[in-house]
């Protein structure tokens, strides 16, 4: 007898059988030029983002249904939860995930190869087998190995509960971006492989590969930044970045993903850097296989633990299946790849881009590095060494802070060749500006990585707004636009050009509260009696008293705090929280309490209360933010630059498709 | 509406031998600035991936007296990271040593990418030797 669920298992299964045919269908009908067959690949991959849209509508519906009787459902959630956590749980382990990440991917295929299916028949064709087959390998793990819609031998009467770390507003936005952003690095890669196939990693390859990685980027970005502020309001260490494993690979297919999107302008413009684009491509793809994988095996340590399962090698075995087969092609078509020009100048705007290039890669290796050494330090010596914030603290600093600088420099270079008068003539104001920071920093506070940081930034502003006024003032010139005018129709004549200068200046927004929250920040950890005072920068804090209050599923370990701020008559409340989930008592999680002023966040953890006295660790957090701040801008410029101009994509069509 | 405790949870006194039988004792420690810098480079040895001071774990909540006391001793930093390395081995330390097996840890990126360095270059420059002779 089938029952509801079990609709989901098939619809699955029907996916899985028709992506193999698909990806089939779509090679032979490159090799054949057979438009029929072409059609019926797409249309194959349209009908796979409807059933894997209802097989997850199908379990979507079961949690909120309640129906204990699946497995998946009765781990994840129970009775007493409330709804957006209910249907935030379908996501929050293996099977879920992995369903997210299969429909996800075979719905945003199913819209690039709609947008783009006029284009050139070989790159679409190539793209639909590639992205089939990394179909196949995600919905074979989920109908063979993690199957979403097991059914147990009998119906529960209520359910476990989602894990309390994850009854955070965070778990509503962060995975959802976060595994999407994984799993649509996919999209760039199949066209990738696809131009390789067919020769032609030419002008139309990139402008066609341009969106979807611009679409990875955003939605990897915004998984990451949301995740730190998950970590900020909830782990209680005054942070938001720990240099996690976890973090750290979800951190790696970003930084070639950047690294990519920086080389394929010199690869537009100046015809080099072909094979370094591709393979940085290939290294984003696999880094994303990669992260999923040191996620899902519980291979490292971290915080995530709870995501671990059994699947892990296969993801292992997809990665290096993908990796070597990705490494053979590009060696196999390594002769086509050849640069038209080279490098003839240090001061060339292609060799900032290089260099830019270099130093997201160096990052990149240091932070893989740094989370696999555990695991080989204990398969070669025995000893498990640790490798903490400190270490990447120490390597990647620097090397951001280089990073920095190039963003500030590269805009003032020319491509082929800089001159160099013309070069320190444009740089003057900003290197003024970067030795007046830089000195007063130092006066001020004595500490020189601090101003160096600081005026890293203020070296980058200043050349923006250089940018943007040289623009704008040729702009008024030739035509009746005031400045302002100028500024916004520079975005429309130009919209990648300052567009990306929007995006590097969130960058430097965003760079300025890292480097604020962290290097300005003070705290205390203090033990506190019943109404005793404390003092902290300008605000000064009583601890009242302490409370309990139980809810339906849970019970929740309140401190008030009264602050009140100098010179100022009105107070203000804050209620640091531990809560104590049923089913979950020995895994108490914390709600930090949080104002966020407008130049810092006051931030109060509650490590411990008893009869008399509650522990709190208390930080102030200057320009923290601008961290939210410049995240936030950082999407506001995609969207700017992904604003569709008024002229005709020319490359979602090409008059050679058969 | 917060309504004073008047009857409390943990009403066990903290007691030091408690600690190591009781998960849910209340962490009431609080550390010094200078404690708890170092205390932050100690990785806590049961949980996964978080340091001493993020833990609450029973182990990481002694350790953290351990580190209070022996900063209040008038300990050196070093001192008391080698005093825990003793006990509890290398896995302790948030930073990798700068001996033995933790050398790699600091070697192999520059290395690596010195290397990368070095050989672009090298291709570069036979690329603009080529690109020369053909004009």
């Amino acid at each position: 007898m089938i029952s509801f669920t079990d609709f989901g298992y098939i619809f699955l299964a029907s996916s899985l059988v028709i992506a193999v045919y698909a990806s089939i269908a779509s090679l032979v009908s490159v090799r054949s030029k057979n438009a029929y067959l072409r059609t019926h690949a797409l249309v194959s991959m349209y009908l796979i983002a409807l059933l894997m849209v209802l097989a997850a509508s199908v379990l979507v519906y079961s949690f909120i249904n309640q129906d204990f009787g699946l497995r998946y459902v009765t781990m994840h959630s129970n009775t007493s939860m409330p709804l957006y956590y209910t249907i935030a749980a379908f996501y929050s382990g293996q099977e879920g995930s992995l369903l997210y990440w299969s429909t996800t991917l075979s719905i945003l295929t199913a819209i690039t190869l709609f947008i783009y299916r006029n284009a050139n028949y070989k790159i679409i064709g190539y793209s639909t087998t590639i992205l089939a087959v990394v179909f196949i390998f995600f919905v074979y793990v989920l109908v063979f190995h993690a199957n979403p819609f097991e059914r147990l031998p009998m119906d529960m009467p209520d359910g476990q509960g989602l894990n309390p770390l994850l009854r955070d507003p965070g778990m509503l936005v962060h995975p959802p971006l976060l595994l999407a952003g994984y799993m649509s690095w996919t999209l760039p890669f199949a066209f990738g492989i696809a131009g390789l196939l067919s020769n032609d990693i030419g002008i139309r390859w990139i402008q066609l590969i341009r969106k979807p990685t611009l679409v990875a980027w955003g939605l990897q970005t915004g998984g990451l930044v949301l995740g730190g502020w998950w970590a900020y309001h909830v782990l209680g260490w005054g942070g938001y970045w720990g240099w996690d494993p976890v973090e750290n690979v979800a951190f790696l297919p970003w930084l070639t993903g950047t690294a990519f999107l920086h080389s394929i302008m010199v690869v537009e413009r100046r015809k080099k850097l072909q094979l370094w684009s591709i393979s940085l491509l290939i290294a984003t793809f696999s880094l994303s296989i990669f992260g999923t994988f040191i996620v899902r095996s519980g291979i490292l340590s971290s915080v995530h633990n709870f995501a671990e399962s059994d699947v892990g090698h296969y993801f292992l075995a997809f990665f290096a299946t993908s990796l070597a087969a990705s490494i053979s092609l590009v060696i196999i078509k390594s002769k086509s790849l050849t640069d038209v020009t080279t490098f003839e100048s240090a001061t060339a705007r292609e060799s900032g881009f290089l260099i830019n290039n270099i130093i997201f890669v160096s990052i990149a290796f240091a932070t893989f590095w740094g989370t696999i050494y555990p695991m080989i330090s204990e398969a070669l010596g025995n000893q498990r060494i640790t490798v903490g914030a400190p270490f990447y603290e120490k390597v990647n600093g620097p090397l951001f802070l280089i990073l920095l600088f190039l963003m500030g420099i590269g805009p003032l270079l020319n491509w082929s060749n800089t001159n160099r008068k013309i070069l320190l003539q444009k740089l003057q104001i900003p290197i003024s500006v970067f030795t007046i920071c830089l000195l007063i920093g130092i006066g001020f506070s004595g500490d020189i990585v601090l101003s160096l940081g600081f005026s890293a930034c203020s070296f980058v502003f200043t050349t923006i707004v250089y940018e943007y006024f040289t623009g704008a003032k040729i702009r008024t010139r030739t035509s009746s636009e005031n400045y302002f005018h100028a500024v916004s129709s520079l975005l429309k004549v130009d919209r990648r050009k300052y567009g990306g200068y929007l995006v590097h200046l969130s960058v430097v927004i965003l760079a300025i509260g890292i480097i604020g929250s962290s290097g300005l920040q003070t705290h205390k950890e203090i033990n506190m009696p019943i109404n005793s005072t404390t003092t902290i920068g300008e605000y000064t804090l009583e601890y009242t008293g302490s409370a309990t209050i139980e809810k339906a599923d849970h019970t929740i370990l309140a401190s008030q705090i009264v602050v009140s701020r100098d010179n100022r008559a009105s107070t203000r409340e804050m209620l640091p929280q531990t809560i104590y989930y049923d089913n979950f008592e020995t895994q108490p999680t914390s709600r930090v309490a949080i104002i966020p002023f407008m130049k810092e966040d006051l931030y109060i953890f509650q490590s411990g209360v008893d009869a008399n006295s509650a522990t709190f660790a208390i930080f102030i957090n200057p320009l923290v933010n601008l961290v939210w701040v410049g995240s936030s801008l950082m999407i506001v410029a995609l969207m700017i630059i992904f604003w569709p101009a008024s002229d005709k994509r020319k490359y979602e069509t090409d008059s050679r498709s058969s | 509406m917060v309504v004073l405790l008047s009857s409390f949870m943990f009403t066990s006194a903290l007691n030091a031998a408690a600690l190591e039988t009781d998960p849910l004792q209340p962490n009431m420690i609080a550390l010094t600035n200078e404690a708890r810098s170092i205390a932050l480079k100690l990785q806590c040895p049961v949980c996964d991936g978080q340091s001493i001071v993020e833990s609450q774990a029973a182990v990481s909540v002694q350790m953290k007296q351990k580190v209070q006391e022996l900063v209040d001793q008038g300990k050196s930093e070093q001192e008391i990271l080698n005093f825990f390395e003793e006990r509890y081995g290398m896995m302790v330390l948030r930073e990798p040593p700068y001996s033995g097996f933790g050398l790699g840890a600091w070697l192999i990126p520059p290395i690596v990418i010195g290397s990368i360095v070095i050989w672009f270059s090298f291709i570069l420059r036979r690329k603009n030797q080529q690109y020369k002779d053909q004009q």
